[in-house]
Order: C-alpha cells, then sequence, then structure tokens
C-alpha cells in the first residue's frame, strides 16, 4: 500500500439563510388560463461584433389566426436597405387569415414595432414566443442595465423610450422593462418589469376572478422561449431546425444563403423562420399539453419543472413542506454524504476490446428496490437512531450474494458515520494541482486519527461497497436509519400524458413509470409515432422525478455576504456569511438525494466485484454504464501494469462475451419490475455490442483517456478502427465531446457541425493503436470558443469597446464573443493566470483572429494574440491552437486515480489506473459544485470560488484556528519583514480581517516555520 | 384606414383589459357575458341592461352615429349593445377622426360615413342576421309535418292533415 497523500478534501453543506422568507405557496394552474393571442417575433442582425437588429418579423396570432404579419427594421436603417423592405412589402403579401386578418404585410420602424409589441404582450397579455428569446429581446432595446430582485445578475433592457421637446430621447418609465436572467443555454428566466404609476387594469393579477387590482402585483409577461420548452419536453437540447424536425412542422426552417445582408431571399427566410417559428409553438404546446402536469408552459424551465409539477398534482406535498421540525442535523449529515455519479477511466490509453454495459434506468432502478417511494408519499420521515455496533452487524452480512437478494436493498436507506482508515469511499478531493478543483473518486480514504470526531457521514450503501471491494469492515461511529411512516392525505391518481394511469397511493411510481415505457412497445392501439411520443414523455418525467429534485439547491445572487445558519458533520450548526447563499429547492431532501446516488455506486461496485471475481477488469464506467473488458472467447492479453501474465509479459483477463452475459444474467435478480414488462436483466448489454442490420454481436473497443472523456469503436478486418457514429455503424455517436464541446467549427467557425470532434478522435485512436494519422488541417489555428454575453460580469470588459458609440452600435446582452485559452506559459509579463481570459467581440473569419485586439475580461486591458511562439510577451499572449487543445486533451490526466504503482495518475499514465490512498489534511465546507456548469466548460470561469460557496466553519476553520493566533504571537517587525506586506494591512489582518488567499497561503508558511522555530 | 378593418392587436388589448376589469368568466345572471356590457367591481356581476332595470332607470342609451365631436345625431339603442358594440366599434375607428379636436369638415364626414356603416352593420346583425336561419328553422319543421312541397298545401289554404 502506497502512503496515504493528504489532501483537502470538500463536504457538502446544508445551509440556509437566517433571513430566509417563507416558501412561497404555488398557485397551481387554478388561475392560469393560456392566453389565445400570442406574439411570435424572429429578428435578423449583422453578422459583425454589433450583432444590432438589421430587421424582423412577427405575427400576431389570434385562436390559431394569423390576424396580422409585419416586418420590422432598426431605427437607423439605411435607406437603401429599408427600400429592398420597402419593395418587399408592396410585392408580397401577408401570410394572414383569409377572413380575419389584414392581406397587408405591414412595415414598421423598430419604435412603431414596439408600440405594436406593448400593445400585444403587455396590455393584451398575449403569449410572446421565439425561439432563443434572450436573444431577440436585446436586439430592439434601447439601453440595458443591471437587473435587480429576484433577476440579479441578470440584464434590465429599457424598450421604450420618447422624445422631449428639445429632440432628446428618454426612457419611458411608465412602460415595463425586461428583465433577463440567464440560467444556462438552454433556460432563461424573462419578465416585464414594474412600472411607474402602473394602469389599475395592469394592476389585476393574470386569471383574477374578480378584477380587483391588487398593488403589489406587476404583470411580468407571458413569455414563451421555445427552446426552453422543448428542452424541459425533451431533455435535449434543440435548434430551431432540429426542433421542426422533432415535432413534425410542415413549414420548417429554411436555409439562408447569407446572412447579414437584407435581400429579399433573407426577407422570406425570416418570415419563413417565424412562421415555423409559430408552428413549432403549436405543436409543443399541444404535447405539453399532453403531459398534464399542472404547470404554466412558461414556467416549464426544464424536466425538472416537469417532475416537481407532476409530484404536486399527485398531490405528493414536499417533505419538508410538511415536516419543517425535521431535524436540520441529519440533513446537514446526509447532504454531507452527497456525491455525484462514479464516473472515471480505468484503463488509460490504451484501446481494450470490451463490451459495453448499462444498467436500466438506474435512478429509477434504485429507487424501486430501495422502495423509496414510501418515502415519497409517507405522512412522516423520522429519524431513527441506529447502534454503530447494529449497523456493523448489518454490514457484516454484506456479500455479492446477499447484494443479488433485492431485500438487502430495503435496508440501506440509512447513514452511518466512519473514521476511514483505507476504505474505498467516494471523497471530493483536489487531486490535480493544475486544475485546482474538486473532482469525485471513489478511493483508499484515511482519516487524520481514529478519534470519533475525525468521523466523516457516508450514505450506507457507499460504505457497503466499501466492504464488498474491500472485504474490510470500516470503524463506524454513530448511525442513523430514516423511516417512512404512514401515507400522506389527499394523494391522487394521474394519467401520464393521458395514457398511462399511476396511482401514487397504491403504486411504486418509480417502477410504474417504467414498466409503462417498456409495455408501449407492445401496445398496437398506439401509432408508432405516439408510441415513441410517450416513450420519451415517460423518460423525461421518471429521470425528472428519480433524483435530481431531492438534490436541488438553488443559488441566490447577492450583492453582499449573507448570513447562514450551516449543518455539516458535527451535531451543532454554526453560523457564518456568504456571498451567493444556496436554499433548498421545493422537494430538496438531501437523505433521498445522498441514498440514491450511493446506491447507484454501489450497483456499480457489484458489478465491478462480479467481474473482477472472474479476473476480469473495465476500461471505464460513467454513471449507470461500464464498458467491461471482453473478448467473444475471453483468454489473457498483454498489457502493461496487468496482474497476470502471458509469454513472460504482464496481461490481463478479458472475460468472454459469454461471461459478461452470465453476470448480466445475476442482475436479473435486482429488477424490481413486473418481469412480464420488462424481463431479463436490469444490467443490459447495449445495442451498441450489436451489428444494427443482422443484430449479431460485434466486438467493440474502447479507448477511455480520463473520466467523461471516451470513445468506443470498431475495427475492421485489417485492424483499422473505425469510430460508432450514428447513421453509419450505429443508432448513437459513442465519442465524447466533452472538454471539446465549446470549441467552434475550425473548419467553418459559423457550422454546427461537430464532426471535427470524430476526425480528432479518430487521430487520438490510430495513434494509441500505433497507426499512421492523417493530418487534420487545423491544429496551427487559434483555438476559439464562442461565448455569450450572458451577465451584466461578461459585459462589463467589453464596456470600452462600447464607449461612444451608439447604443444599435454596442455589443449587447446574449450577443456571442469569442474567447480563447492561453497556452502554459504564454501569459503576458505580470498577469495573474487565475485571472486572466480573453475575449473579443464577434468574429468568424480565422484570418482576423490574430490580427484583432482581445480584451482581458478581469482587468479590461488589451493584448494580442499569437498561437506559435514558447511564451507570452509583455503585451502578446501565447494562445492555444487547436493543435494544442487536443495534445492537452489526449494527455488529460486523470488524476484521482493512481497508475499501477500507486502513484497519482500523470500526463503519461498509460494501462491500469487503480485508487489512490488519500489522507484528509483539512474539510472545507462547500455548497453545489454544478453551478455555471457552461462557463467552466468554456474556460470563461477560472476562478473556482466563483463556481461554488464556501462555508467556512470557525471550528474547522485552519485560519482562524491555527494560524492567526500564531502570527498575533510573533513581532509585527518580523511579520513586515517576512510577509513584505504593509504594517497597516497586517494590522487589519491580525485584528480579525482575513486576507487574500494567496496571502493566506504566505502567511500559513511564516507562522508554520516560526512555530517550528519557537519550538526548536 | 379601411373601413372594416380591424387594428387586431388594438382591439385584443381592449378586450383583453375588459375582461380582467370584470374578472375571467364573469357573467350576469340574465347571461350576458361581453365583458364591456359588464360593471367592473361589481360583486355579483351585473350588466348595465339588469342595473338600469333595478334602478327602475331606461335601458336604452343614446348612441352618438358620428361621435359626439362629429354629429349630434343620436340613436336610442339597447344599452349593453351600446357599450359593447357600438362604442367599441367607435374605438376602432383613427382616433383622430372619433375626437376630431379642431372639427375638420372631412373628418366628420369620415366619422359620419364610418358610424353610418357601424350603425348599419348593428341593425343589420340585430334585425336581420337571425333571420335566415330562422326561416331555415321553420323550413324544416314544417318539411317534417308537412312533407317537402309543404307550400302547396298552405297556399291551398286549407287547414294541414293531422
Amino acid at each position: 500500500m502506497s502512503k496515504p497523500l493528504p489532501l483537502p478534501i470538500a463536504i457538502r453543506i446544508y445551509s440556509q439563510p437566517d433571513s430566509e422568507e417563507p416558501r412561497r405557496k404555488r398557485k397551481g394552474l387554478a388561475h392560469w388560463r393560456r392566453p389565445n393571442t400570442m406574439l411570435v417575433i424572429d429578428a435578423e442582425t449583422g453578422v459583425d461584433e454589433a450583432q444590432a437588429l438589421k430587421f424582423g418579423a412577427y405575427r400576431f396570432i389570434r385562436d390559431g389566426r394569423c390576424l396580422e404579419e409585419g416586418l420590422f427594421h432598426a431605427d437607423d436603417l439605411p435607406a437603401a436597405d429599408r427600400a429592398v423592405l420597402e419593395t418587399y412589402v408592396t410585392s408580397h403579401a401577408a401570410g394572414t387569415d383569409r377572413r380575419e386578418g389584414d392581406p397587408e404585410l405591414l412595415l414598421l420602424s423598430r419604435r412603431e414595432f414596439l408600440a405594436r409589441f406593448y400593445l400585444a404582450a403587455y396590455k393584451a397579455r398575449s403569449l410572446v414566443v421565439g425561439f432563443n428569446l434572450p436573444f431577440d429581446l436585446p436586439r430592439l432595446a434601447c439601453r440595458i442595465g443591471k437587473a435587480r430582485g429576484r433577476y440579479a445578475g441578470g440584464f434590465s433592457l429599457a424598450l421604450w423610450d420618447y422624445q422631449d421637446s428639445d429632440g432628446t430621447w428618454h426612457i419611458n418609465k411608465h412602460r415595463p422593462r425586461i428583465a433577463i436572467k440567464h440560467i444556462d443555454s438552454k433556460r432563461a428566466i424573462i419578465a416585464f418589469t414594474k412600472t411607474l404609476n402602473p394602469a389599475e387594469e395592469d394592476q389585476i393579477p393574470h386569471g383574477s376572478p374578480t378584477g380587483e387590482p391588487d398593488k403589489a402585483h406587476g404583470f411580468q409577461g407571458h413569455f414563451l422561449d421555445l427552446r426552453q420548452l422543448a428542452f424541459a419536453i425533451t431533455d435535449r437540447g434543440h435548434t430551431l431546425r432540429s426542433a421542426c424536425d422533432a415535432f413534425g412542422v410542415e413549414h420548417g426552417k429554411m436555409t439562408a444563403e447569407r446572412h447579414g445582408e437584407i435581400t429579399e431571399s433573407y426577407i422570406t427566410y425570416n418570415r419563413r423562420d417565424v412562421e415555423a417559428t409559430a408552428e413549432l409553438a403549436f405543436k409543443l404546446l399541444d404535447e405539453y399539453d399532453r403531459f398534464d402536469v399542472g404547470l404554466q408552459e412558461t414556467q416549464a424551465y426544464s424536466p425538472a419543472s416537469l417532475g416537481k409539477a407532476l409530484l404536486r398534482k399527485m398531490g405528493v406535498a414536499p417533505v419538508l413542506d410538511w415536516q419543517p421540525k425535521f431535524p436540520k442535523q441529519y440533513l446537514g449529515y446526509a447532504e454531507s454524504a452527497f456525491f455525484g455519479g462514479r464516473t472515471s477511466a480505468h484503463i488509460r490509453k490504451v484501446p481494450v476490446p470490451i463490451v459495453y454495459t448499462d444498467f436500466l434506468s438506474m435512478y429509477p432502478t434504485v429507487n424501486a428496490l430501495m422502495g423509496l417511494w414510501r418515502y415519497v408519499t409517507a405522512e412522516e420521515v423520522s429519524v431513527v437512531h441506529m447502534d454503530a455496533s447494529d449497523a456493523s452487524d448489518f454490514l457484516r452480512t454484506i456479500n455479492v450474494e446477499t447484494l443479488f437478494s433485492a431485500q438487502t436493498w430495503k435496508s440501506l436507506p440509512a447513514f452511518v458515520r466512519v473514521v476511514p482508515d483505507g476504505d474505498v469511499l467516494p471523497t471530493r478531493a483536489k487531486y490535480s494541482l493544475e486544475s485546482n478543483d474538486y473532482q469525485v473518486a471513489l478511493n483508499h480514504l484515511h482519516a487524520v486519527t481514529d478519534n470519533p470526531e475525525d468521523g466523516l457521514w457516508f450514505a450506507l450503501p457507499d460504505v457497503a461497497a466499501s466492504v464488498l471491494l474491500t472485504g474490510r469492515m470500516p470503524k463506524i461511529v454513530d448511525a442513523f436509519r430514516i423511516v417512512p411512516k404512514g401515507m400522506l392525505a389527499g394523494l391522487r391518481a394521474i394519467r401520464l400524458r393521458g395514457a398511462v394511469t399511476v396511482d401514487p397511493g397504491s403504486q411504486d411510481f418509480f417502477r410504474a413509470i417504467i414498466e409503462e415505457r417498456k409495455r408501449l412497445a407492445f401496445n398496437a392501439e398506439l401509432s408508432a409515432e405516439e408510441r415513441d411520443r410517450l416513450d420519451k414523455a415517460l423518460k423525461v418525467l421518471a429521470n425528472a422525478t428519480s433524483y435530481g429534485i431531492f438534490a436541488e439547491m438553488r443559488r441566490e445572487e447577492s450583492a453582499e455576504k449573507v448570513a447562514v445558519t450551516c449543518h455539516g458533520i458535527d451535531p451543532t450548526p454554526f453560523e457564518c456569511r456568504v456571498l451567493n447563499p444556496e436554499k433548498p429547492g421545493e422537494y430538496c431532501f438531501p437523505p433521498l438525494a445522498s441514498v440514491i446516488t450511493a446506491a447507484a455506486r454501489l450497483m456499480l461496485a457489484l458489478l465491478e466485484r462480479c467481474l473482477t471475481d472472474l479476473g476480469g477488469t473495465y476500461a471505464m464506467e460513467d454513471t449507470d454504464s461500464m464498458a467491461i473488458v471482453a473478448t467473444q472467447r475471453g483468454g489473457l492479453i498483454e498489457f502493461p501494469g496487468g496482474p497476470y501474465r502471458r509469454n513472460g509479459k504482464p496481461a490481463i483477463r478479458p472475460l468472454s462475451w459469454a461471461q459478461v452475459d452470465a453476470i448480466a444474467e445475476r442482475f436479473a435478480s435486482l429488477s424490481p419490475y413486473d418481469r412480464t414488462a420488462i424481463p431479463g436483466s436490469i444490467l443490459k448489454i447495449e445495442d451498441d455490442n450489436f451489428e444494427p442490420e443482422t443484430l449479431r454481436q460485434r466486438q467493440l473497443w474502447c479507448l477511455a483517456i480520463s473520466a467523461k472523456r471516451y470513445c468506443l469503436f470498431l475495427r475492421n478486418p485489417i485492424g483499422e478502427p473505425e469510430l460508432l457514429r450514428k447513421g453509419v455503424n450505429n443508432k448513437e455517436d459513442r465519442y465524447s465531446e466533452h472538454g471539446l464541446g465549446h470549441l467552434l467549427n475550425p473548419s467553418n467557425p459559423e457550422s454546427d457541425v461537430r464532426s471535427w470532434i470524430a476526425k480528432a478522435w479518430l487521430n487520438i485512436v490510430r495513434r494509441s493503436l500505433g497507426l499512421s494519422i492523417q493530418p487534420l488541417g487545423f491544429e496551427r489555428r487559434v483555438a476559439i470558443g464562442r461565448i455569450t454575453v450572458s451577465s451584466p460580469n461578461v459585459l462589463k470588459p467589453l464596456e470600452a469597446l462600447n464607449a461612444g458609440k451608439a447604443f444599435a452600435r454596442q455589443i449587447k446582452p446574449f450577443n456571442f464573443i469569442v474567447s480563447c485559452h492561453v497556452a502554459k506559459l504564454g501569459h503576458p509579463i505580470g498577469v495573474d493566470p487565475q485571472h486572466f481570459h480573453l475575449i473579443a467581440p464577434y468574429e468568424t473569419d480565422p484570418r482576423q483572429w490574430e490580427k484583432c485586439l482581445w480584451i482581458d475580461q478581469y482587468s479590461g486591458k488589451r493584448y494580442t494574440i499569437a498561437a506559435s511562439g514558447p511564451y507570452g510577451l509583455r503585451t502578446v499572449a501565447r494562445v492555444k491552437s487547436y493543435g494544442d487543445v487536443l495534445r492537452e486533451y489526449e494527455f488529460h490526466p486523470e488524476a484521482k486515480c493512481a497508475d499501477s504503482s500507486g502513484s497519482p495518475c500523470s500526463k503519461q499514465t498509460i494501462g491500469l489506473l487503480c485508487r489512490r490512498h488519500v489522507a484528509v489534511e483539512s474539510i472545507t465546507y462547500i455548497g453545489k459544485e454544478s453551478n455555471r456548469l457552461e462557463e467552466v466548460a468554456e474556460q470563461s470561469l477560472l476562478d473556482a470560488s466563483v463556481v461554488y460557496t464556501e462555508y467556512p466553519d470557525p471550528r474547522r476553520d485552519e485560519w482562524l484556528s491555527e494560524i492567526l493566533p500564531k502570527l498575533k504571537i510573533m513581532k509585527l517587525r518580523d511579520l513586515i519583514k517576512l510577509s513584505g506586506m504593509s504594517r497597516a494591512q497586517l494590522q487589519r489582518i491580525r485584528s480579525g480581517r482575513r486576507p487574500h488567499r494567496r496571502n493566506q497561503e504566505g502567511l500559513k508558511n511564516i507562522a508554520i516555520k516560526s512555530s517550528k522555530r519557537y519550538h526548536e | 384606414m379601411a373601413l372594416r378593418r380591424k387594428d387586431q392587436i388594438r382591439t385584443a388589448a381592449r378586450q383583453a383589459g375588459a375582461q380582467r376589469r370584470v374578472g375571467e368568466d364573469a357573467a350576469c345572471p340574465c347571461g350576458e357575458k361581453r365583458p364591456e356590457a359588464l360593471i367592473a367591481g361589481r360583486t355579483p356581476t351585473v350588466c348595465y341592461e339588469c342595473d338600469a332595470k333595478r334602478r327602475s332607470k331606461s335601458t336604452l342609451e343614446e348612441h352618438h352615429v358620428a361621435g359626439r365631436a362629429n354629429d349630434p345625431t343620436a340613436i336610442d339603442v339597447p344599452i349593453n349593445d351600446h357599450r359593447a358594440e357600438l362604442s367599441v366599434a367607435q374605438y376602432e375607428w383613427p382616433p383622430l377622426t372619433l375626437q376630431n379636436p379642431e372639427g375638420s369638415p372631412l373628418l366628420a364626414i369620415a366619422a359620419r360615413i364610418r358610424g353610418f356603416v357601424n350603425t348599419l352593420l348593428y341593425l343589420i346583425g340585430k334585425l336581420l342576421e337571425p333571420i335566415p336561419g330562422d326561416l331555415e328553422a321553420y323550413d324544416a319543421q314544417l318539411r317534417e309535418r308537412l312533407g317537402p312541397q309543404w307550400w302547396l298545401s298552405v297556399r291551398n289554404d286549407e287547414p294541414p292533415n293531422e
């Protein structure tokens, strides 16, 4: 065993703001009636950096009939362009209803259109429909600002202005602004803000049965972004084209010959976009109505919104709503035991033959196995304290056989406090000095001492997995079980999408929904299309209700630090002040969330144990799937670091396909489903393993680099690799885009086609097989990512570019900008690499990228870039080329694992990886790590502290408990000399002000050295 | 603006506002549902006509056909129809024509024509529009009772055979 490496670890905290307002009761659909009118809009912009409005089109639709269609154009559109539009409207009729509609195609200026927009969107309260409204709406604005309150962190758009007698334009404060807060690339919250002296009529809440104005009410608008609704319904991101295809829109999107120049065909293209959007709106709303979840469509932000609405509809109240006195201390323990899915590479950078397996609906399956629906619908969930010996007794019974008994899983909803001593447990630690972020891994964990106070809480399935994998009993110092009692009153049966009835009182929802999904395949009464839709809908609902909503923590943007009460691994809570505190989501209940993901990890551990018992191994795992090293006949293959020997060389033992089938068959005993609906095992040999046409099993290969970076491929008779490609040799692409997805297509930056990633993967695979590679042709190009101006913080460094320009020419919210990534040693001299990120106005011509000026997002300073050369200069940043990025990608270390000798996995490590030994150096409490994931992926956020909130516990805060007392007893004169800091600065620090993290590190070293000297 | 073309967005805004003021699904016990004919802020909901009856007032109201600013000519119409149809129709006019603040004779003529057309359409709707449907219904009844050529028996001035 290698010596455990001390690492700082992070634990999730359950926190609540001290001044939390009581949760607002959801109104449901009682007062919601979908407006019978809708205004559909789409704007076309220039292709330059400002992406200013050129023109756009709209349709006003009532009861499904288009009554008015028009074009609008920028107020300052050049006369020549306006003439094209004028000619167009005189020669084309509107696509309106023949009987009631206005046959004339109107042409309005932006201001004239906004007068219509105000009437339709605010006074008539129509649905405002668009595809990607956050992009379109700022094109119509005349000024922008920062939003406040609920929309803090977002933009506030002023749309309406007026001219005074001097000819000066002013914002019309009697008209609302529009607030837009970006959540991620698919979702945003959009609303009208309150106006100055609103009319009484506008203060009447929507759907009011009395017409009584409410002074506190401000109409927020009915903004329906179809991109968001399509995501909520399908759980996948869509473009207008893909959504039109998926929902069978008759008049789908056309292709534009050229963007940015107003021509007759471009105007027709734009009108068609509006027509397609309108048709898509009806299709999506029709589909949405079939979900019948009782949620206003404008509030369907994601599948989770649908899942929560569905639970509300069934009368399932959130546990913490009806049990507000549930002991918070146990919520803290459970939250500290929360980790995401198990994912890592196990054989690195060596192609191996595999059978690709995955578990059937992993989270609903483990929920059903553990009987968690009883907890969701219980009248009371109580905490039952367990003796440590009882927990140990239970764990002693854990082995492969008992875990293949479904009965064992019923006992798993429990938590134990373990003083780890090399047990294999999930750990969130900073494994990589380079990335300096927290990663979750299943490693051998060691506590500092064996004191009970150094114990950590884990969900029982995680500890069972440790017992299964190590055969050792962990030291348990405390334990509790959660127990459901009774059943909620008022549970109601529902019909899912009008076709599948589920009674929450008598059925296990998780099980019923998966069973019904499978039964659909045999339902002859439904058309193939309807079956497909229903299947997807049930899949969305099953996933939406089975895990995420129980883990939901909502990050609140706050300008100042807020006092919060935190529940961690200790029995007593602590208080601290943090920026951006988190609030538990509506159905948040950490005990369920933690036990669900832990059970999924246990399932993978059981699979791991089954194959290691046969001498096998695996190439990688990802939450619910595993690539098992296997060939048709099994045997031995030479492999560096392998435990067996073949021809005197290390080897591994691939299982035979028959052995994998037999393992899969064992998992049949854990199927919680009705065998008539879902016969067989819950471990599936994936379709990828079979020829699409003949359905004969084929030999798959896997090349894994690190977690979520892997590729599955075939090898032809002469050994050449062929990636699994959708529509070519497989149903799905099986090469990961993780880590590359944010980059523009280097061959055609305006194209969304991602085939360049497949080409890059093919080269990686070929290199690993020792085959010749084809030059990609774009290796030397600057690697450019496209990011969106999604918040005022992103826009801030661009203000210098906007200064002095007319609003229309400025870079506006939700514009695209480009970003590049600085190479190692490529930072300009004197900048802080942790706070340096280059962005530039949107430019799709690769020749311009190295010529234009780039702006540091943090300092606002300007630099030029170069994609070659060894290092950066004073004003030149050496940035990464696509070749650099791909090389880094290929060598990305799996830092959370060790190589076969036990050393941390490095860039050069290949072959079998194993678990690291980690000692708890310090514990930091953090909030959820998944904030702003997209910005992290595109590397526009370099400072990890912006991504998650740290909650300093004074009792575990090394600075307060160890360093500061030492600094206080040192002579100030010495401190000044050693630290180089000013007297005033050090005095402030000694009187309690916490210094910057870098200074903290420096002072820590000084304090430790001085204390050693003192003791010597 | 063409005589019979509506500004559909303005109309929708006005109708939505009117509906909001009286409340969703509001209706007078007499069956009147047109939001413009209902009195805002009344609980229970009541229409102008029922309210007038309750207060023993006339259920007719003067309608200035071309708008007060353009011509004094007024006709008596049922109060609910005045509020929910004829006045509403005038809101669809160009505001300058309806208000005619400077007293333009051309706008006044335009208003008279618009008002005449609106009133005519209203009267057609009230007096003539139900008739074809009624005639067809009577024809169907007579056909059933007297046969497909029922008028032959009616022309003979003989009572129909029972």
